[in-house]
């Protein structure tokens, strides 16, 4: 018998039930899972994460968690948490949030206790609201009531209205960045890339730290000057690098994202130009270049400075992060979000990025090539398998292009939320 | 073929459904379903799952199915695995 396309899919339901089984026979509690009711085949989005996150958050402020863990696979991303309360009465407080929260039909929680889901039927309560129209979801599923691209951009207008803060966006960002798969050498949900030290929980667990952090550029007064304001702004930066090394047990996660979200974040405070007060803001990184000795490079920052005269990522925001950051931002508003559109988006900047990452272990030539490849895999996703393979070959790992990747994002759906 | 143990396939998550197959003394044929969407799809889902069985040469099963709102090409695969598991 020839396995079903589907195989790979319904193995890890069945395997996901294996999981919630032992977990309920261990703790003798029930299992709660929460998954992200995204269509498609791509199911690993920030999108996904974003609400997973959010209801784990909530469920952990208000309910007595006892074991939780957080597994990536074929289903995509999902919650498991073990409660110290009866199944029924928890199943009925999970559908009073899928109800009520303004993102509960974007979510399921299902409750697992000896050997099943609790299911709303057994406890009374009606079958689950189609995300587009008031008709039972199933019914809609099964008659393919609306297109794909209806219920996604349905969920994705449902989460969107959820960002209630500037640090929600920057969040979001972050997870869209990490859970982007395919990413070329980089971490993903389903692979570490290049990389031996670190998979998607260490990005995770460090996107948690650094979180808190991004609120406090919000108490620097604006009542001094640029260069005291960036003096402030290092400092906040450098404590926020700590934890995030502690985090990860000393692996670079976010230290670039940590240098542009925090610089971009003041700059929008500063004016609505953000190209023009980046610019203002940067002025004092000048003064790390006039300090370097060209004989004896302090980071392979200062070495790459001195062997190609590139400034790296402190240039960039030098110049504002233009042109690369208007280029990109247009391409993504160009088009509806989509996962192919945001591989696309992220091609584009390592198309164009004079990434760092990159210089450092092929150099400028390496730099090249890697743009060209990149350039070439755009709007080809028949050709990301073999980009996949040219990155881990030659040890490739964009971190940098990543990085301006979150920030398009989180500029983009700042505007669109109104958040500035 | 007559189904002569019984196995099990899939889960009672989201767009699955679970397949029960038993022996049926009777000789015949028999599918029990459960489904949400009963009222509305029971019928075609029951041909789906009488179909699949069929083409893989069962005659005589009791085959009981808690349906979750799965697709048609689940719940094939669903009641192959669990006539694979037989063997």
């Amino acid at each position: 018998m020839n396995p079903h396309p589907n195989h790979t899919i319904l193995q890890a339901k069945e395997d996901l039930v294996k999981h919630k089984k032992a977990l309920f026979l261990q703790y003798e509690k029930p299992v709660l899972s929460i998954q992200a009711n995204m269509v498609g085949e791509h199911k690993h989005s920030g999108w996904s994460a974003w609400v997973i996150l959010t209801f784990q958050r909530m469920i952990q402020s208000t309910m007595n968690v006892i074991h939780q863990d957080m597994i990536f696979n074929e289903l995509g991303c999902i919650g498991l948490l073990v409660i110290d309360d009866d199944p029924i009465e928890l199943k009925q407080k999970c559908i009073q949030l899928e109800e009520s929260h303004t993102c509960g039909r974007c979510i399921d929680l299902d409750v697992y206790a000896r050997g099943r889901n609790l299911s709303r039927h057994d406890l009374g309560f009606d079958e689950r609201k189609c995300l587009v129209c008031d008709e039972m979801a199933r019914v809609c599923i099964r008659t393919q009531k609306h297109t794909q691209e209806e219920v996604i951009h349905a969920y994705q207008q449902c989460l969107i209205t959820s960002f209630q803060s500037k640090v929600d966006i920057v969040h979001f960002a972050l997870l869209s960045e990490c859970m982007l798969t395919p990413k070329f050498g980089l971490v993903t949900p389903l692979s570490s890339g290049i990389h031996r030290d670190m998979n998607i929980h260490t990005f995770l667990r460090s996107i948690d730290t650094m979180l808190p952090y991004f609120n406090e550029v919000d108490s620097i007064s604006l009542d001094q000057n640029t260069h005291d304001l960036f003096v402030q702004l290092r400092l906040l930066g450098q404590r926020m690098e700590r934890a995030m090394f502690e985090a990860t047990q000393g692996v670079n996660t976010h230290k670039g994202a940590i240098f542009l979200f925090l610089m971009v974040l003041m700059a929008q405070r500063m004016s609505p130009s953000l190209t023009s007060s980046l610019i203002e803001l940067a002025q004092p990184l000048l003064e790390d270049f006039e300090q370097m000795d060209p004989h004896h490079p302090q980071s392979e920052g200062e070495r790459q400075y001195h062997q190609y005269q590139s400034q790296g990522v402190r240039g960039w925001v030098l110049k504002g992060g233009e042109p690369l950051l208007s280029n990109t931002l247009s391409f993504y508003a160009s088009q509806p979000d989509s996962h192919d559109h945001q591989v696309n988006t992220l091609l584009t900047i390592m198309s164009q990025c004079e990434d760092s990452t990159i210089i450092k272990k092929r150099g400028w030539e390496g730099l090249l090539d890697f743009q060209a490849h990149a350039q070439a895999a755009m709007n080809h996703p028949e050709s990301w398998f073999d980009f996949e393979q040219y990155c881990l070959n030659h040890h490739f790992s964009a971190g940098g292009s990543a990085d301006i990747f979150a920030l398009v994002l989180y500029l983009h759906y700042s505007k669109e939320r109104n958040l500035l | 073929m007559n189904i002569t143990q019984t196995t099990q396939a899939g889960t009672l998550e989201s767009n699955d459904i679970l397949v029960t197959l038993k022996p049926n003394p009777e000789g015949t044929i028999e599918i029990h379903l459960q489904s949400v969407v009963l009222k509305q799809f029971g019928k075609q889902i029951k041909a789906i799952i009488l179909s699949t069985l069929q083409n893989h040469g069962i005659t005589s099963c009791l085959c009981e199915c808690e349906d979750k709102g799965a697709l048609d090409h689940v719940i094939i695969a669903r009641v192959e695995s669990a006539i694979q598991r037989q063997l």
